[in-house]
């Protein structure tokens, strides 16, 4: 036993020794200590070891960058919107639309184009600043850029995320233009129920898939 | 690949039950409502004029002195509340005091986000009676990054609390460290 309390008592040093050298670990915990009191000692395989990194403390602060990069983001989409006049938008739903456009032509269905406006079947679709997926994008960088990893790290994770979901994106809108030309009474329950949830669901699978992947480097992790 | 099968199941099977709730049972109104009448409450707090409130069609239904009913519609709740519901189900390992922590507090931001978005709402349809100022826009400000994406940061929140890969791969090790040292060997038992 005394095997066992010492191995941890160096796990914690070592923890302790990281977070001082600023290699701070993901946070948060899959397991309650206070029960092991109550039970046991001994932590066991069903109820492994808190590292005391994985602390409430270290939620509530990647929580705090999360929604401070969030507000950042919101701040320069909502100058965008209010003082330059769409400037960085713009030209994205122009080319969206365009995109959108070309592949429904690739597939067989006849589009008009006129400018970020498209019209298929006697139907007329504008893509807006909300249909371009900036919201799900933002969360994306704005959770990946709160995690505690190396830059190299970060930048992996936006290249291999970012291009994910604005394919993503990209079907949903096209599937969206193709509900409201032929099956119009869908296009509400697909605009406003199933695609927010899909795409934000697949940023959810992407950004933990990249802390799998990142997890075994040993400058980020304990 | 079996965990990701499995995690797939879990989601859909929450998801589907929670959206069944919400849709055939009608639990997305009832919700909306509820949201409504803090939203009333709330603004009639601020402003100090009475808002009354009723819910017809699945619509909810406001009214102010001195201009037309006007309808606002609920969108978070109905929206964020099943898809955070599915996440965390699908991704806490069991259903423990952390996984109902978890789901308490997300559902409960959701719910506050709700409020605070309707009100937003109201208060922009009625502007012209109930004036303006800067916490109309600072409600405004909320109501934008709700539906920016606000709503959601539960839903990531909560599955790296219940799901994360990090911890599981500190804890993976130390388990198996601690099971090893624990058993009786010649060594420690003298």
């Amino acid at each position: 036993m005394r095997r066992l309390v010492d191995a941890r008592s160096k796990r914690h040093g070592r923890a302790r020794l990281r977070e001082q050298q600023g290699h701070a670990a993901i946070p948060v915990a899959t397991a309650r200590p206070q029960e092991h009191s109550s039970l046991s000692d001994t932590p066991t395989e069903a109820e492994p070891h808190t590292a005391p990194n994985d602390s409430p403390r270290a939620t509530l602060s990647f929580t705090g960058r999360f929604l401070a990069i969030l507000a950042l983001i919101a701040i320069v989409l909502y100058l965008d919107d209010a003082v330059w006049n769409d400037a960085l938008v713009q030209p994205l739903t122009e080319v969206s639309a365009q995109f959108v456009s070309w592949n429904l032509t690739l597939f067989g269905m006849e589009t008009v184009l006129d400018g970020s406006s498209i019209e298929f079947e006697g139907h007329g679709f504008s893509v807006v600043a909300d249909c371009i997926g900036l919201e799900v994008l933002g969360l994306f960088v704005a959770a990946v850029l709160a995690v505690p990893a190396t830059f190299a790290h970060k930048l992996k994770g936006i290249g291999m995320g970012v291009p994910v979901l604005i394919f993503i994106n990209h079907v949903r809108m096209m599937t969206l233009v193709v509900l409201g030309g032929r099956w119009t009474e869908w296009l509400d329950i697909g605009h406003v129920y199933i695609w927010p949830m899909i795409v934000i669901l697949v940023a959810i699978g992407l950004w933990l898939s990249w802390i799998r992947i990142i997890r075994d480097d040993s400058r980020l992790l304990a | 690949m079996t965990r990701a099968f499995w995690l797939s199941v879990t989601f859909l099977a929450v998801f589907t039950i929670v959206w069944g709730l919400f849709t055939l049972g009608g639990l997305d109104n009832v919700l909306a409502a509820f949201a409504a009448q803090g939203a009333s409450a709330l603004l009639s707090l601020l402003t100090g004029v009475e808002i009354g409130t009723a819910a017809s069609d699945g619509a909810l239904w406001f009214r102010v002195s001195g201009i037309e009913p006007f309808a606002v519609q609920a969108a978070l709740v109905i929206v964020y509340l099943p898809l955070f519901v599915a996440v965390v189900s699908a991704a806490t390992p069991r259903f423990d005091r952390r996984f109902w922590i978890v789901l308490g507090v997300g559902v409960t931001l959701i719910f506050g986000l709700e409020t605070l978005a309707l009100t937003a709402r109201m208060w922009d349809e009625a502007r012209s009676t109930l004036g303006g100022g800067a916490v109309f826009h600072a409600l405004q400000i909320v109501l934008k990054l709700s539906e920016r994406g606000l709503a959601a940061v539960p839903a990531f929140v909560g599955a790296l609390v219940l799901w994360n890969p990090a911890s599981r791969k500190r804890a993976a090790p130390a388990a198996q460290g601690a099971k090893a040292a624990d058993e009786p060997t010649p060594a420690a038992s003298k």
